[in-house]
């Protein structure tokens, strides 16, 4: 019965066939390691953000008057509200957590090597619409956070020389963040998510067209290939499995572990609270934006500029690496600079969370480490131009195949 | 009747590939360029539709084009007017469509700037009556924050003094006031908008902008920090002694 009828769709629709070559017989590394779950786990946190988000959306009110009594309303009043809005809030957070993983792990094993650019860049795409997407949504329950955390960034397109201020009215929709604001954001912030889909099936599309690196970062035969379904099926379920676990010790016993309680006062547009945070996911790109304050007038736009180039210079990785081996397992210098750099994140992290005329180490203006981890993050991309370019790493000798 | 269309380059190569059996190779060694016409249409014609895609492929790899044969008729035409009459065709419809684009884009774009009833709330008035001397009030102004501050005599000596210290953004403090009791400022920080704290927090006796640790003197000028302004003193006129108002209407 269900044969005959997919012969019928498959007459019509060869959908077998679509399942068959990219799913279930897709020819997959066999020697993938447990760094390549977080693609697909991104996918799902994805999944998870659409639904709650959705339902969330026929709660919420767009307004500047009543947003954040709305979100207060899905917490206390709205059948398991409380934790549609958990689960999104939280899923916020594990969506970077699964991106960053995955963006590195391409960065250590050379996944954005030739010929794996056009996938690379797509990804480094999903990135930026994703911050877009995460800001915008963080605006919406109009907490003190929301508010000045929208100030502050929107005011970063008053940088741009000669239209910064009439850019920065125009998207405000007024003379400061307001109720127009709010309602764009909110319609945008429905929007992009779908974006993102949209740009995962690109994604997904130009993996299947080149196939997917491996851990030693060779090209690899057909002999070294294993099909999708079962071995991958079961190993993307497994990581699904121990993600729900993390996720729902936060989602129920620390839900506001990653929300700043200030969120918690509604937005007043005539007081600022007394030290403004990002969420996590932002600060190291916060910290780089506030470590150029050396430049007098220029220190504005200077700082913006860094901190789009932090993430723009993603794009220029597949040029700027130039060994002849991908993997980062086969150059004992490239996978010491990583390193560097990871730790280094985690620091520019913790010099955005602290307020900007913190002192460290007895004294020191914090601002110090800040401009020395923004050097040491643009100087990983040069120096692993600059030992490949110039040969001075020698790659231990790759396998020919597995 | 099958329709075909074909075309003949000087010194075309046609590749093996499609022309197995060599006749076009044949024909285009020939000498002079007519008889090689009659003889290529005499096989186009047998040819029919493959002939016209064998000859169609063969036009990628020659740069000059010589004639065109069109049809039957074989009438022989200059196929440099046909490709420049087609470029232009197509640049011409491109122009006329990005033109529509971005003229049908402006009224979205717009959409997003202030409304109309934003606007009209262009204007505050405020009482200075009840302010005493060394308090400041804030009142909102188009949604942003105003600092009023009533100076002591203590905090114009100081930002007059100031006049001639190094500063990121000089201005005499005179003109920064209409009267040099009365400091009126936008209190957002020129460095990203937060909303600095009253006055005597910061160096200078002024405003420490929180956020980022800018320093505003008794004049809202900036003397320290990473903010590359001054607060911005709005427009405002005295009505009367007592009474203040900011901003400009707006039509
Ligand atoms: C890329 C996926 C998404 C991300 C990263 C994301 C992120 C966020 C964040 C950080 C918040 C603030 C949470 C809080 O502090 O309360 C939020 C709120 C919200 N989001 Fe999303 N979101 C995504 C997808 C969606 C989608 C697809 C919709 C609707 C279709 C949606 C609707 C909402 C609504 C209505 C709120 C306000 C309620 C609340 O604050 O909990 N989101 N989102
Ligand atoms: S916003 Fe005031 S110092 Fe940055």
């Amino acid at each position: 019965m269900f044969k005959s009828m997919m012969e019928w769709v498959d007459a019509r629709l060869p959908v077998s066939d679509l399942i068959k070559s990219q799913a279930t017989e897709y020819p997959t590394p066999k020697n993938l390691n447990y760094w390549w779950n977080f693609g697909s786990l991104a996918l799902f946190v994805l999944i998870i953000q659409l639904a709650t988000g959705l339902f969330l959306a026929m709660h919420y009110k767009p307004d500047a008057a009543k947003a954040f009594d709305s979100v207060e309303h899905i917490m206390r009043d709205v059948n398991w509200g409380w934790l549609l809005r958990y689960l999104h809030a939280n899923g916020a957070t594990f969506f970077f957590v699964m991106v960053y993983t995955h963006i590195l792990r391409g960065m250590y094993y050379g996944s954005h090597r030739k010929p794996r650019e056009i996938l690379w860049w797509f990804g480094v795409i999903i990135f930026f619409v994703l911050m877009a997407t995460a800001f915008m949504g963080y605006v919406l329950p109009w907490g003190q956070m929301s508010y000045w955390g929208a100030s502050v960034i929107t005011n970063l397109l008053s940088a741009v020389p000669v239209a910064g201020e009439e850019l920065v009215v125009w998207v405000w929709g007024g003379f400061s963040v307001g109720d127009p604001t709010l309602n764009r954001f909110f319609v945008l912030h429905f929007l992009l998510p779908f974006v993102v889909l949209g740009l995962v099936v690109v994604h997904l599309w130009a993996l299947h067209a080149v196939h997917s690196n491996n851990p030693d970062g060779i090209d690899l035969e057909h002999k070294d290939t294993i099909p999708f379904h079962p071995f991958f099926t079961i190993k993307d379920l497994y990581g699904v499995g121990v993600f729900l676990i993390v996720f729902c010790i936060f989602v129920f016993y620390a839900p506001n572990f990653f929300l700043e309680p200030d969120n918690y006062i509604e937005a007043n547009p005539m007081q600022t609270p007394a030290h403004i945070v990002p969420e996590w996911y932002f600060l190291p790109f916060y910290a780089i934006l506030r470590s150029i304050d050396f430049l007098g007038p220029y220190s504005k736009f200077a700082g913006v500029i860094a901190m789009g180039g932090a993430i723009a210079i993603l794009f220029l990785l597949p040029f700027l690496d130039r060994s002849p081996a991908r993997s980062f397992r086969y150059r004992p210098v490239s996978r010491v600079l990583f390193w560097i750099f990871v730790v280094n994140s985690f620091i520019l992290g913790w010099v955005g969370y602290n307020p900007a005329d913190a002192t460290v180490f007895g004294g020191m203006p914090i601002v110090y480490v800040g401009r020395a981890g923004t050097a040491v993050y643009f100087g990983y991309f040069l120096l692993l131009w600059f030992i490949t370019v110039t040969g001075m790493e020698k790659p231990q000798p790759l396998p020919k195949s597995l | 009747m099958q329709v075909y269309k074909v075309l003949i380059y000087k010194d075309m190569p046609i590749s093996r590939a499609i022309d197995p059996q060599g006749d076009l190779t044949h024909i285009l060694q020939s000498e002079n360029i007519s008889s090689r016409l009659s003889r290529f249409f005499t096989i186009a014609k047998k040819w029919k539709q493959k002939c016209r895609l064998g000859i169609s492929a063969a036009l990628a790899d020659v740069p000059q084009p010589y004639v065109c044969l069109a049809g039957r008729s074989m009438e022989p035409m200059v196929i440099e007017q046909e490709e420049s009459r087609r470029d232009f065709l197509i640049l011409a419809t491109s122009a006329v469509g990005a033109a529509g684009v971005a003229g049908a884009a402006w009224p979205f774009i717009r959409s997003w700037s202030p409304t109309a009833d934003v606007l009209a709330q262009a204007t505050t008035e405020v009482g200075l009556k009840s302010i005493e001397e060394g308090q400041m009030i804030t009142v909102p102004w188009q949604g942003k924050p105003v600092f009023i501050l009533h100076r002591t005599p203590a905090q114009v000596k100081s930002a007059q003094a100031d006049d001639k210290a190094t500063m990121t953004e000089p201005m005499p403090d005179a003109e920064r006031t209409i009267k040099p009791e009365w400091l009126v400022v936008v209190a957002l920080c020129s460095h990203l908008g937060c909303v600095p704290q009253p006055v005597g927090t910061g160096d200078y006796g002024g405003f420490l902008c929180p956020c980022h640790g800018s320093h505003y003197d008794t004049s809202g000028r900036i003397r320290k920090g990473p903010a590359p302004r001054n607060l911005a003193v709005p427009h405002y006129e005295f009505k009367d002694p007592q009474t203040i108002v900011i901003g400009k209407a707006v039509a």
